[in-house]
């Protein structure tokens, strides 16, 4: 699911579509907005992805921290300087 | 190898393979359409008198033929006597009629040695009369069958596609055939390698399973069409997973790869009649899982 497989295209792997919608977060925005604008895009990666897919992605992207959600809306993480 | 013939070979070994009295009708039938008029005849228990060890004469040759078709030849010792009993008893009723005694038998990897053995010392000890005992396998009823005409074949095995109904072979026929698949979990590994050239050659199909795959590759695109435009990412791997299950169940039963390959087409199309389409369909779609190297076995890397 997360890396391409026989089956499963590049663009489509967890991965991918996790990239696709870290380029979107250039500011926090909900999970609808955010899947409402990448569906919007006209890309056609994304009208081939179901709405559960997408939610893995995002489900991804906050597991490996590359995001954060506060106050309802979706972030690229925070970077703490040490 | 032209193609119906190769269709209609796969399918004659499959039914070949039917137990009991279900084979004993197929061998009759095939008998009887290549010996018709009379020459070849049936014949059936009668009352107390049972068949008297006759399964099927044929006239202009003089042969009398008894039927075999258990599920296995092991353990051996009940076919060995079967043949000491059956060709005693026929010997009793039928001897004025025949000059050869025929064994046929279903098992597709061959008659095993201690019954051969048994046939020729039986043929080598007998007294007065002498009746050559033979053995019939996949390749002498084959040869029988090739014999037909495409009607009669038809007649006995069904209507089968032709090359032109797999070139036309659709996303919706593709479809309905696998959706009827039911889904395994997706892997935890997938082998991502290319696949060899060589695997046709390496898997031991007969000429007429390769002759069907290679047709089916033709339209394999199709199969990979469908796949990649469902909404469900994951469902390739799934479809694959449930694949290379039923290709493993198949393998660990030891059973010759054609025949693998005729359990494959049945898992695709299920039990029961299928159109002309959904037999086509469901070449394309082996061939497509052939060369995706989810079924069959990989070649070894060349040294």
């Amino acid at each position: 699911m997360i890396l391409p497989t026989k089956g499963l295209a590049p663009d489509r792997a967890l991965l991918s579509v996790g990239a696709t919608i870290l380029r979107e977060l250039d500011r926090p925005k909900t999970v609808s907005r955010l899947w409402e604008q990448l569906s919007n895009r006209g890309s056609s990666l994304l009208d081939s992805i179901p709405y559960d897919w997408f939610l893995l992605a995002l489900d991804l992207l906050f597991i490996v921290q590359a995001v954060d959600f506060e106050d309802g809306r979706v972030s690229r993480a925070r970077r703490d300087n040490k | 190898m032209d193609f119906k013939r190769a269709y209609y070979e796969l399918l004659f070994r499959d039914r070949y393979r039917d137990l009991g009295e279900s084979f004993q009708d197929f061998f009759s039938t095939v008998m009887e359409q290549r010996y018709p008029n009379g020459d070849f005849v049936r014949v059936r228990p009668w009352g107390n008198s049972g068949d008297r060890k006759n399964d099927g004469y044929l006239r202009s040759k003089r042969y009398l033929f008894q039927c075999f078709g258990p599920k296995s030849m092991h353990p051996l010792q009940p076919c060995l006597a079967k043949v000491k009993t059956d060709f005693k008893e026929a010997s009793r009723y039928w001897k004025e009629y025949f000059d050869v005694w025929i064994f046929v038998h279903n098992d597709p990897s061959g008659l095993p040695a201690p019954v051969l053995e048994l046939l020729l010392d039986l043929e080598s000890k007998q007294k007065k009369k002498n009746v050559r005992l033979i053995s019939w396998g996949f390749s002498e009823l084959k040869a029988e069958f090739d014999g037909l005409t495409d009607d009669a074949k038809q007649l006995m095995l069904g209507v089968v596609p032709d090359r032109k109904d797999v070139l036309d072979v659709r996303v919706e026929a593709v479809r309905r055939l696998l959706d009827h698949i039911a889904l395994q979990p997706e892997p935890q590994t997938v082998d991502m390698r290319p696949v060899p050239a060589t695997k046709l050659q390496h898997n031991q199909l007969s000429d007429a399973a390769a002759t069907l795959l290679r047709v089916g590759m033709s339209r394999a695109q199709v199969v990979q069409k469908y796949l990649r435009g469902v909404p469900d990412p994951t469902r390739y791997d799934r479809v694959a997973a449930a694949f290379r299950a039923r290709y493993a169940e198949l393998r660990a039963e030891d059973r010759i790869p054609d025949d693998i390959f005729v359990e494959l087409q049945r898992f695709v199309r299920g039990d029961g009649e299928a159109s002309t389409s959904h037999q086509a369909a469901t070449l394309a779609i082996l061939a497509f899982f052939f060369e995706a190297c989810e079924i069959f076995e990989r070649p070894p890397p060349p040294p």
